[in-house]
């Protein structure tokens, strides 16, 4: 297989494997919110099978998981600068949706609660700082 | 900072030498995928790498990397000849 379609595979795989995790968790919601039946248990256990594979064929059998994974002793030096950037980038869309997240489910609250919205200038200074505390604590001149 | 594409002749050199880039990648200590990288020169290597190559091969590390795309080395041999 050449190099091109192979990471067009890998990229399909990716799509799907997120598509289905989010149909499953729309799935489990839609259970929860109308009452669970047949046909969402059905569709709930489909969508998990689906996940599980599109997870195996991309992470496990790829040995992805094994390179974000893995003590970066493990890695040759390009091994290292790939992860470094994917780690890096992953950093910066994880922070935006969880802090995203936490701001829906504050602003959301029926009842305003001030510690949802302390808890959010908190991690949100935090994000944006910490990866430049950790250069400061660590290294001799920045 | 951008950086500048290298150009290497570490394809021709293993296999004038006869070896497998898995051979090779245990004697420089990489993964052999890094090695295909390299060869394809869609990876620039560390200044370590690059010495531990050139040790491989016992040549001086101009002789194999450059910023400019490489002639063949017969033809870099009668240049330095010609020249000396």
């Amino acid at each position: 297989m050449s190099i091109r379609a192979s990471q067009s595979k890998r990229r399909a795989l990716v799509v799907l494997n997120y598509f289905v995790m989010f149909a499953l968790i729309a799935v489990i919601y839609t259970g929860e919110m109308y009452g669970e039946s047949t046909f969402i248990a059905v569709a709930a256990i489909c969508l998990m099978l689906l996940t599980v594979l599109s997870f195996v064929f991309l992470h496990a059998r790829t040995r992805l998981w094994w390179l974000t994974h893995t003590k970066i002793e493990n890695l040759d030096e390009r091994q290292q600068g790939i992860t470094h950037e994917s780690l890096r980038t992953s950093y910066g869309i994880f922070t935006v949706l969880s802090l995203a997240l936490l701001l829906v489910i504050a602003l959301a609250n029926q009842e305003y609660d001030p510690n949802l919205i302390v808890a959010f200038a908190a991690l949100h200074y935090l994000a944006h700082t910490l990866p430049g505390s950790i250069l400061a604590w660590r290294e001799k001149e920045v | 900072m951008e950086t500048r594409k290298l150009y290497n002749r570490i394809a021709v050199l293993r296999q004038e030498r006869g070896i497998s880039r898995k051979e090779l990648a245990e004697i420089i200590g990489v993964n052999f995928q890094t090695v295909g990288y390299l060869e394809r020169e869609e990876y620039n290597p560390s200044l370590d790498l690059a010495f531990r190559i050139s040790e491989c091969f016992g040549l001086p590390i101009e002789m194999i990397f450059a910023t400019e795309p490489l002639q063949p080395m017969s033809q870099e041999l009668l240049k330095h000849r010609k020249e000396g």
